[in-house]
């Protein structure tokens, strides 16, 4: 009963059923909003600009911290850990109780590149009031996502981004490695994204099995 | 000597200034922006509050964003409170810098209330959607009249993000964590996988990547579909070298983004150095039957990328 989750949102209603536009960043499912439990905060399952477009989707959401999660905690160890590095800011809404809809932003953090010029970027979300979400069963609640970027400032191209299922399994194995518990694609949140590519713009490549990561934080 | 030791007091007392700012910054910029809901400077003190303060858009320590979306005008729940007593003659509302709505209490026989409380409705929907500015000025009977006003003005300022109508966000089916293992291949990712893996072949017959590939094996991480604009074209495939070849190079096919040619892409080719080669992207247009790229992964390391006439397909540039 613990781990039960809720897709959705009920209240806000406008168009629903209509199929995504076929573009290039276009997500392969509807971005949903999910709740960690049944009355708890409720997030959209990928992160992007700050607006509702499906095609301006960025990642999805691959990583759920809990127990006593907070954005300024897990960003510290990261830090330690050489996440040292800051990207481009992107948003993730939210919404607590009956409030409106939100947009939490952050530039996330990078490791520096590898000798292959990769570098891992997670960013964290949670609203900036309070620093966590809070939720009735899982606590303290910071949300993420993650994916590898190649030859982005470092290194000779091809450019690449994305490949978010290998980023989510390294930051569990670098977290794992200071003792916080990591239960690698534990929680369905829906949000899927199988290999793809498009032409129109393929530096973007899409890899996530829509099953999130749960770190407890100490 | 002693100029020395002076010296060490004060970098000591500096260092405890900084720690005590840096672990202390965050939580009084949020007692004043969170719990006191306070804004403006002497002779005023402005404490706001209602719906459109709890949708202004807050700025993280890192200086991210934390934006609302408005979707239609909101209450805004002003008092005004003068230090000293003194008396509040005039309020105004602006709106990115034009005025909305000016209030005069009244003042019975020239003595304004020193604490006036407003309910304001700032008029941001209807300017469409962006970021507005929404200010609150009060003044003091000395700033009416023209004298030096500064010291007679304060002001309270935010900011709004007012989006367009709500979409909806559907209600999903409920999920519980995940136990059974991951879905197997499905027979389009199969097919994908067979004819991606068929053009590679052929094109490797013909030793066009021997330069590159020499006669590696190689392991298929992923398979999925190449689109053009959301469109089915041909197969992608991630693929792993079963042993990582050294300092290789060679001349490869790949493709520029072009969005008025009928395939939607523009053929090329790419002169390519690569240290270590461990994985690969290789894009394949199955109506063509034909390798269109083939590029070094992420856990390869490139020397030189060198495209015949254009730059390497790249996406947006701000992207990651």
């Amino acid at each position: 009963m613990r781990m039960r989750f809720v897709a959705g949102l009920a209240s806000l209603v406008v168009a629903a059923a209509v199929a995504l536009p076929a573009t290039a960043d276009s997500p392969a499912q509807r971005p949903t909003f999910v709740r960690l439990s049944e009355n708890g905060p409720a997030f959209l399952a990928y992160d992007g600009g700050p607006d509702f477009d499906p095609r301006s989707r960025d990642w999805p959401v691959s990583l759920v911290f809990a127990g006593h999660a907070r954005v300024g905690k897990i960003k510290d160890a990261l830090r330690g850990l050489g996440f040292t590095r800051r990207g481009h800011s992107r948003f993730l809404a939210y919404r607590v109780d009956k409030e409106s809809a939100r947009f939490d932003g952050d530039r996330g953090l990078k490791t520096s590149c590898d000798s292959s010029g990769t570098d891992v970027h997670v960013r964290l979300y949670a609203p900036t009031a309070t620093d966590r979400f809070i939720d009735p069963e899982f606590g303290s609640v910071v949300v993420g996502t993650a994916h590898l970027d190649r030859a982005d400032g470092c290194s000779v191209p091809p450019t690449l981004f994305g490949f978010s299922e290998l980023a989510e399994r390294r930051i569990g194995t670098i977290l794992g490695s200071i003792g916080w518990r990591v239960e690698p694609d534990l929680l369905d949140l829906g949000n899927p994204e199988p290999y793809r590519r498009d032409i129109s713009d393929p530096a973007h490549i899409w890899l996530s099995n829509g099953r999130a990561t749960l770190i407890t934080v100490p | 000597m002693r100029r020395r030791y002076v010296l060490l007091i004060l970098l000591a007392a500096g260092g405890l200034g900084a720690a005590l700012l840096l672990s202390m910054g965050r939580d009084t910029a949020r007692d004043v922006t969170q719990a006191l809901d306070l804004r403006g400077d002497p002779p005023f003190e402005i404490r706001l509050s209602g719906p459109l303060w709890r949708d202004r858009t807050l700025r993280s320590e890192d200086g991210a964003l934390d934006v609302g979306y408005v979707t239609g005008d909101e209450r805004l729940d002003v008092l005004a409170t003068g230090a000293d007593e003194v008396p509040v003659a005039e309020v105004d509302l602006r709106v990115d810098g034009r005025l909305q709505r000016r209030i005069q209490p009244p003042c019975p026989q020239n003595a304004c209330p020193s604490r006036l409380s407003l309910v304001l409705a700032p008029r941001v929907v209807g300017l469409g959607p962006g970021h507005r500015r929404v200010e609150v000025i009060v003044r003091d009977r000395k700033a009416l009249n023209g004298q030096d006003v500064d010291p007679h003005v304060s002001v309270a300022k935010f900011r709004v993000n007012v989006g367009r109508r709500l979409p909806l966000v559907r209600e999903g089916e409920p999920v519980t964590v995940v136990k059974a293992a991951p879905a197997r291949m499905g027979v389009t990712e199969r097919r994908l996988r067979a004819g991606g893996l068929r053009a590679l072949t052929a094109i490797r017959r013909r030793g066009v990547l021997d330069g590159l590939l020499g006669s590696v094996p190689m392991n298929v991480l992923q398979a999925g579909p190449l689109k053009v604009n959301g469109l089915p074209l041909g197969a992608s495939l991630l693929l792993q070298l079963r042993i990582a070849r050294r300092n290789v190079r060679a001349t490869v096919p790949d493709y520029v983004p072009a969005p008025h040619l009928p395939a939607g892409y523009r053929a090329q080719t790419v002169r390519v150095e690569a240290t270590v080669l461990r994985d690969l992207l290789v894009d394949v247009d199955l109506n063509r039957r034909r390798v269109i790229a083939v590029e070094p992964g992420p856990q390869s390391q490139t020397k030189l990328w060198q495209p015949s006439f254009a730059p390497a397909p790249a996406g947006a540039g701000d992207e990651d």
